[in-house]
């Protein structure tokens, strides 16, 4: 506010939250414009991670470039793979045989249930509840252990390759998957019961930041933000590839769109993913996990487009070649840059307490957004 | 001089309680939360506060640059003193204090103004949007207190903390008469001392650290004890208010009590926002004491 000589003039109040702020998941950048608490603009900024991973696929051959999916979304690094393999294979024409398919579902969904826990606690972090966010470390840090047994990394797995995967999973690995998923079962119900009738964590997040049906379908939402407002579309069943193409992934949804919708979606999508580990598990069969590839992987003068379902939404590769082993273009859909548009509708009149629940419940990986 | 140099050594104990506060929360929201916490300083860590406190004291003294130098020096030993002057009051220190109550009442809502020079005085807009909810909160939650406060002073005939808690000795304690009184104080005493899920003054999600986001070395230090010290203040009011007091080592188990369910609290619940805040205090707890009020009335008639 600035005082003057006639008397007192007005103006908003501009926070600048990120991008060094606890509530900002990574390097994202808001400048919100306040009248006291209430938000009446928003700018967001984003970028600080633009690491130019597109054009990369240009100056690497197919085989070099393998590696740099895991940078995309680090905390789903197999849907990054299973992007970027994909559409590398279809370009290709090479089929990955029905093990590795099995395979690659298996960690597919325990990837996606990693990532759903660790934006479960730091959702509840940005609500303000501390202890979600250990207890949600604790689960996550067993996932990330097998996973780690499996690929040899916590993170950024390397494990799909053109036509298959790196190796096989030895059958102790996979008694082990067995073995845990009652575990993680119990420990999600043991979630819901601590948080979902809290009186406080209700009154926080039921109708705070609605998007209705139509907003979400022309803001190009996919995912569990796109779910939660109605309409029910999954690629795992709807665009189905690799082992989904076999069975009938069932479809969360919830209709309200608002951040307790989006909560509930993704709590359900965990139960999902343990009961689709146990499908895949039962149907595992031994066998080659490597299709016969050539030694020189070289695009065809084509283009493809090929999407997963990721924790987040719909994450494509568009993929062109000219008969090259590069690329010839690259672009990638990242599900949290376009679940991110919707933000600035979303954020104006609700207060800045509001303004980081929300975000949190967008569940943005800046890696996948500035790529 | 005999009161002085009570006054003195009450002074130098206190920090010491605060400081063990600190640690116990520390290792109790651990184990609540499937961590070690501190455990390396001392016997199961029990030094780790004073470490800390050295540490904080030898810090060098910054001011930010365009802060108000008056307002940023003043707030932290604003919020420290009311504090420790309410302690005068208490039974176990003073039992001869007739106006105890209304001294308490009057010198807790002095902090008040901590917060606000805090706010205003550190040049930050996380530190002002954190000032004006900690006052508003103060403010607001001032009078619920007060409200809950007097129902066991209307019921004793007393405003002397002492004859209230001795009182409760050949009655039933006041939490069982008056639980609509308890409830209500305790939940306003907790936002008084802006404990979590009333924490969003400093709410480290949103506001980074609110208030006392610009402080650092012994100023922040001040800020942290002071808030210890109205914790262990107010537990130690409801002990003596709700439940009947009595020898010291049972007041104290009495503290550890609430203290121990305050910081359970913390564990388990997430943050309040600033409208339902508001709301809180005024349309619930205001009516909620009042009601006890009138309730204490009609028992004691």
């Amino acid at each position: 506010m600035i005082a003057n000589k006639e008397g007192i003039t007005q103006e908003e109040l501009v926070i600048n939250l990120g991008p060094q702020h606890p509530s900002t998941h990574g390097v994202f950048r808001m400048v919100l414009e306040c009248r006291g608490e209430s938000i009446v603009g928003v700018t967001p900024h984003m970028g600080y991670l633009h690491r130019g991973f597109e054009k990369l696929a240009e100056r690497r051959t197919a085989v070099q470039y393998q590696p740099y999916p895991d940078r995309w979304d680090y905390l789903a690094a197999m849907f990054d793979e299973m992007a970027y393999i994909g559409a590398a294979e279809a370009l290709l024409g090479i089929e990955a045989p029905p093990r590795a398919e099995w395979l690659r579902g298996i960690v597919m969904e325990l990837n996606r249930l990693s990532s759903h826990l660790l934006w479960l606690g730091t959702f509840l972090l940005d609500v303000g509840a501390l202890s979600p966010f250990l207890y949600t470390f604790r689960e996550r840090e067993m996932i990330l252990d097998l996973l780690m047994e499996l690929t040899g990394a916590r993170l950024t797995y390397s494990y799909l390759r053109f036509g298959g995967l790196a190796h096989d999973a030895e059958d102790i690995w996979l008694k082990k998957v067995r073995a845990g998923i009652p575990y993680f079962r119990s420990r999600v119900r043991e979630y819901r019961q601590l948080i979902d009738d809290n009186e406080i964590f209700r009154k926080r997040v039921q109708n705070i930041g609605v998007i209705d049906q139509d907003t979400a379908i022309r803001y190009g939402l996919t995912g569990p933000m796109l779910r939660a407002s109605g309409p029910a579309w999954d690629l795992r069943r709807h665009r189905p590839y690799g082992v989904y193409r076999q069975i009938e992934t069932p479809v969360v949804t919830r209709d309200k769109g608002d951040t307790w919708s989006r909560y509930q979606v993704r709590m359900d999508e965990m139960d999902v993913s343990l009961d689709l580990l146990d499908i895949f598990l039962e149907g595992i069969e031994p066998g080659a996990v490597n299709a016969k590839v050539p030694k020189n992987i070289k695009f065809p003068e084509a283009d493809t487009y090929f999407a997963v379902e990721g924790p987040r939404g719909e994450l494509g590769v568009y993929l062109a070649g000219d008969g090259t082993a590069h690329a010839k273009r690259m672009k990638i859909r990242p599900p949290s840059l376009f679940n991110l548009q919707v933000l600035s509708q979303l954020l104006v009149g609700h207060m800045v307490s509001d303004a980081v629940v929300i975000l949190g419940s967008v569940d943005i990986v800046l890696g996948e957004v500035d790529r | 001089m005999n009161n002085l140099i009570i006054a003195t050594v009450v002074g130098m104990i206190l920090p010491g309680i605060a400081a063990f506060l600190l640690w116990y929360e520390r290792r109790l929201l651990a184990r609540l939360q499937v961590r070690m916490g501190p455990n390396r300083v001392g016997p199961q860590g029990l030094w780790q506060s004073l470490a800390d406190i050295i540490k904080l004291l030898s810090k060098s003294d910054t001011v930010p640059k365009d802060s108000n130098p008056w307002l940023f020096k003043l707030a932290p030993i604003m919020a420290f003193l009311p504090v420790f002057m309410a302690f005068a009051a208490l039974p176990q220190l003073d039992p001869r204090l007739n106006i105890g109550l209304l001294y308490l009442v009057a010198i807790l809502s002095l902090s008040a103004l901590s917060f606000l020079a805090a706010g205003m005085g550190s040049h930050s807009k996380y530190a002002l949007l954190g000032g004006f909810r900690a006052t508003a909160q103060m403010v607001s939650y001032e009078i619920p207190l007060s409200l809950a406060l007097l129902g066991p002073a209307m019921a004793a005939g007393s405003l002397n903390l002492n004859v209230i808690a001795s009182w409760q000795q050949h009655h039933l304690p006041y939490i069982l008469t008056q639980p609509l009184g308890a409830i209500g104080f305790f939940i306003a005493a907790m936002a008084e001392a802006h404990r979590p899920p009333f924490d969003l003054a400093e709410a480290e999600s949103e506001l980074v650290a609110g208030y006392h986001v610009e402080y650092s070395g012994v100023r922040f230090a001040l800020f942290v004890v002071s808030e210890y010290a109205h914790l262990l203040l107010l537990c130690w009011l409801v002990a003596v208010m709700y439940l009947g007091g009595g020898a010291p080592w049972l007041v104290a188990l009495e503290i550890m009590t609430m203290v121990s369910i305050v910081i359970w609290l913390r564990a388990t619940m997430p943050r309040i926002r600033a409208d339902q805040l508001m709301a809180l205090g005024w349309k619930v707890l205001i009516p909620l004491t009042s009601l006890n009020l009138l309730w204490t009335w009609v028992w004691n008639l």
